[in-house]
């Protein structure tokens, strides 16, 4: 059996930062990957990581954890958020000195935009392709530690054997090959699960992986409710204009020609938080000061000069998408869904509750992001957590002998999927994906009222029926995508299902998570992380968790 | 908009060689090739395999060759595919008169007919089309990027290029010890590794790249450009001398100077920062090699007089003392002496050669 001290399933920023601290730490670590590492979607963000490294004003931790609070809108672990604001200056300097490329002050020191919702500019970048730089920083270092990477590997199921982590089953995709991987302790890096969606800034291989196999295997997912809208995404092809464009000054106008966000946010203006923004453009939308549904990125003040050496990618993104040319015109643009806040229930230290499971990144529920997470943290989330969760798998791998490989796993999921391959005419796989698809754009979306909440949990039960009947076209052994995208979906619904339970358990407006028949936050009654557990063939069951408060007591949250 | 694609199909389970197959699909206007082929994973044949994530250019999955060019298909629109090129016509000489056939069908026992080797012109498969009335907007010929083995339909097994890649040793190698902070670098020191940091390892150039097509030792242009370049050029790097030995080892000099590269879906343009690394390697005294001494002993003698001077170049090039080297090429010169073409041993300078040796002195003051 294939075995290793840490496995990693997920190859981006978290993913291959956890594989670099643990193969630092000299372990013998594994890193599993669906796609090649440096294809991940990390490498589609854009606009920067935070870090008050102070570098353009007298930036504080204490000041970039209070904002993390405050755009949590109260619901973020204080503790882990004090830790991740601590751990970030010593994060970005860490990823400099291993030759990551950012863009510079005159000084030489790391330049830094203003970013939503933060106090001072604090967002270190590298023009509009930070996580690319990142992304490709970490899989050098993969290279120089010589990280063993299973590339094209695709994990079907989480083993769990007498209450504890032991590794996963993965399909080698090249050859269609179904083996154990056996680990001390297993990571989850597998990144988002904005597939479930229909229309989304997410790349394809964001399908809640990570989150399901965990979800499966007893872990809960917290949270799930919390889906960031992202204020600037093409219409077209939901693809992101980053939030550095408003970082760097870009206005957002509606139909008339007029700055609408200070309405909405009398001192940020289009710097407020995300869930604010996407709130106030779906508005002008909703009430008629929209063009076909979009309102517009106004960057042409900017000049070219500064567009093509902060923006050049996303203003070459909205040419080839739209034809327009951000220099000359304003980009119609639109709220599009981008981020999950929830996820695998952890501990600041990336531990699950079940011994011998990690989650980072994207896939992971810390929680720092809470309701709302601000642009410029996901990246810092998977470089901080990234590192911390290897840490401590690693100092809990030393402490335990290799655990019991859960039995029947291999042979379950064998048949499972060879079941899977064998059945004839059922649905194809995106039929039932895209009605997934509308079912969260109508239940989950920006504006929530529990009668289509109850709708799309409905729609879901009844395409999980479905999908056990599902048949594919390629019934091969050699890179069968049409076989991991019938998985992808089956992890995609366990999401779908568990987002739209939350969504209407949780009766409030709190971030993202906006009920319009409860409009207000309510911090008497859900001032709480939402918690769901998997039974098999029945709706999840549904909990709470205390909400950890270190010193910032919740306030009215204006910007 | 109603478009024809002809897409390479190959099944190592089913196929002995690859063969083409047409699908006539109706996609929005303006989508993309990767649009056109998703639409038809989805709706007609799921087992039709190709890689995809971001579909935004970012992650370089979907490198494939298109109408005879390579490059991504996400950032490739349709009917901009077939105004630049017109319609692919390469081995195919009939009218694009066509539909599918094959909806719905799991696998296709079409005989296949030849060429093994990716990307290479391969004839429509015998299940032919049939008619459309002339309303598609064209004809799109799909296949797997060129100069690496097909795994399946349009994937590619990408082994040797990350190993190419790696060769470089693909990681900063720091010149001091760190600081507290971050290692200073101004914004024309960082300007320097801006275009290799655009490189998303997509392949298009080592796909394009003729010299990788005829001999597998040269390094390629990604890997040249990305991380030979990069690290090269990184004022944090301590490894310089290191680096040029090692690219000129992986074959650095093979480079053609075609510009295939150039044609660089993220305006990396290899070609350029392949000649700036040629230049670097020389910097740095690495000059014991056919390469460097080539393109030395080339601007010696046009800076001595003005001309190339043909009969300094071979042995500049070979060494003066390389007497296996020059003996090999002695033929050559008799038979030109005896046509009488032997290039005069000893030339004068052209008049005013000062102002050619200025224009060397201004460029090499001037590297970027």
């Amino acid at each position: 059996m294939l075995q290793h001290d840490i496995l990693v399933v997920g190859g981006g920023l978290a993913g291959m930062r956890a594989a670099v601290e643990a193969a630092e730490l000299g372990l013998d670590v594994g890193m599993l990957s669906k796609i090649h590492p440096v294809r991940s979607h990390s490498g589609a963000a854009q606009g920067g990581i935070n870090a008050a490294l102070g570098n353009r004003e007298d930036d504080t931790t204490d000041a970039h954890a209070f904002d993390t609070v405050k755009g949590s809108d109260y619901i973020g672990d204080q503790d882990a958020i004090e830790l991740f604001a601590e751990e970030a200056p010593q994060a970005i300097i860490w990823l400099e000195h291993m030759g990551c490329i950012f863009s510079r002050m005159d000084d030489g020191r790391i330049a830094q935009r203003p970013f939503g919702g933060a106090s001072f500019p604090r967002t270190c970048y590298c023009a509009d392709v930070t996580g690319l730089v990142i992304l490709h920083t970490l899989w050098e270092q993969c290279q120089r530690l010589n990280v063993k990477v299973y590339e094209e590997w695709f994990a079907t199921a989480l083993s769990v054997q007498t209450g504890v982590g032991s590794g996963v089953v993965a399909l080698n995709v090249t050859d269609g090959t179904i083996e154990a991987i056996r680990a001390k302790a297993t990571i989850f890096a597998t990144g988002g699960a904005g597939r479930s969606f229909y229309k989304t800034t997410n790349g394809l291989s964001s399908t809640g992986d990570g989150m399901s196999m965990a979800y499966r295997a007893g872990i809960p997912l917290l949270d799930m409710e919390f889906v960031q809208f992202h204020p600037t995404t093409l219409k077209s092809n939901g693809v992101l204009m980053t939030e550095g464009a408003r970082g760097e000054g870009a206005y957002l106008i509606n139909a008339l020609g007029e700055r609408f966000m200070f309405k909405y946010a009398p001192t940020k203006g289009e710097l407020a938080s995300r869930d604010v923004v996407s709130r106030a453009e779906q508005t002008e939308i909703n009430e008629g000061r929209g063009v076909d549904g979009c309102v517009f990125l106004d960057l042409r003040h900017l000049g070219k000069q500064k567009i093509m050496e902060r923006l050049p990618q996303i203003r070459e993104l909205a040419l080839d998408a739209t034809g327009i040319d951000a220099i000359d015109e304003p980009v119609p643009i639109t709220p599009g869904m981008h981020y999950w806040m929830g996820g695998i229930q952890t501990d600041k230290h990336g531990a699950t509750p079940v011994p011998g499971v990690y989650a980072a990144g994207e896939c992971a529920c810390v929680s720092v992001h809470g309701a709302n997470r601000l642009g410029g943290n996901s990246l810092l989330e998977t470089i901080v957590f990234g590192k911390l969760s290897a840490r401590h798998a690693a100092d809990y791998a030393a402490r335990i002998s290799a655990p019991d490989f859960n039995a029947n796993l291999l042979e379950s999921e064998r048949s499972r999927i060879g079941a899977m391959l064998a059945n004839k005419g059922g649905e194809r796989v995106n039929v039932v994906r895209d009605e997934m698809g509308k079912a969260m754009m109508e239940g989950a979306g920006i504006y929530r009222l529990p009668a289509t909440i109850q709708v799309g949990i409905n729609r879901i039960r009844e395409l999980k029926q479905r999908y056990k009947q599902i048949s594919l076209d390629d019934k091969g052994r050699v890179f069968n995508t049409d076989l991991t995208g019938a998985l992808e979906l089956g992890f995609l619904l366990d999401v779908a299902e568990t987002t739209l339970a939350g969504a209407l358990r949780r009766e409030e407006s709190r971030g993202a998570h906006t009920r319009l028949d409860f409009p207000d936050r309510d911090d008497e009654k859900w001032m709480k992380h939402t918690q769901a557990r998997y039974r098999p063939d029945a709706d999840p069951e549904l909990g709470d968790k205390q909400v950890t408060v270190t010193k910032w007591q919740p306030q009215a949250r204006v910007y | 908009m109603l478009v024809n694609l002809e897409v390479q199909r190959f099944n190592p389970e089913q196929d002995a060689a690859p063969h083409v197959e047409s699908f006539e699909v109706d996609v929005p206007d303006g989508s993309t090739v990767l649009e056109a082929l998703m639409h038809i994973k989805d709706e007609r044949d799921g087992s039709l395999s190709f890689r995809r994530s971001c579909r935004s250019a970012i992650c370089g999955s979907c490198t494939m060759s298109m109408n005879g060019l390579d490059g991504l298909a996400c950032k490739t629109p349709i009917r901009q595919l077939l105004s630049q090129f017109g319609e692919s016509g390469v081995a195919d000489a009939k009218p694009h008169e066509t539909i599918s056939s094959h909806a719905g069908q799991a696998h296709f026992g079409a005989a296949a007919t030849a060429a093994p080797v990716a990307g290479a012109a391969v004839p429509s498969s015998s299940v032919a089309p049939k008619t459309t009335n002339g309303k598609s907007v064209g004809t799109v010929r799909v296949g797997p990027m060129h100069n690496l083995p097909i795994v399946k339909d349009l994937v590619v097994d990408m082994t040797r290029f990350w190993e190419k890649n790696k060769s470089l040793k693909p990681w900063l190698v720091p010149k001091n010890a760190p600081p507290a902070r971050e290692y200073p670098q101004s914004p024309e020191e960082m300007e320097r590794l801006w275009r290799p940091a655009n490189c998303i390892f997509c392949g298009t150039c080592y796909s394009l790249c003729p010299v990788v097509s005829v001999d597998d030792t040269f390094v390629g242009p990604a890997a040249i450009a990305r991380v030979g370049y990069r690290f090269l050029e990184d004022t944090r790097d301590g490894a310089r001398k290191e680096r040029a030995e090692t690219i000129v080892e992986q074959n650095l000099w093979l480079c053609a100077h075609c510009y295939a590269c150039s044609y660089c879906p993220k305006h990396v343009d290899p070609h350029e920062l392949i000649a700036l690394s040629c230049v670097a390697t020389i910097e740095e005294g690495v000059t014991d090699n056919t390469g460097a001494r080539h393109a030395m002993v080339v601007a010696d003698t046009i800076k001595k007089t003005g001309f190339l001077e043909e009969s300094q170049v071979i042995p500049g090039t070979l060494g003066y003392f390389n007497l296996i080297g020059l003996s090999s090429v002695m033929p050559l010169g008799l038979r030109l002496l005896l046509k009488g073409k032997m290039p005069p041993l000893l030339m004068r300078p052209v008049p005013r050669v000062t102002e050619i040796r200025e224009i060397f002195k201004a460029a090499e003051a001037k590297r970027y």
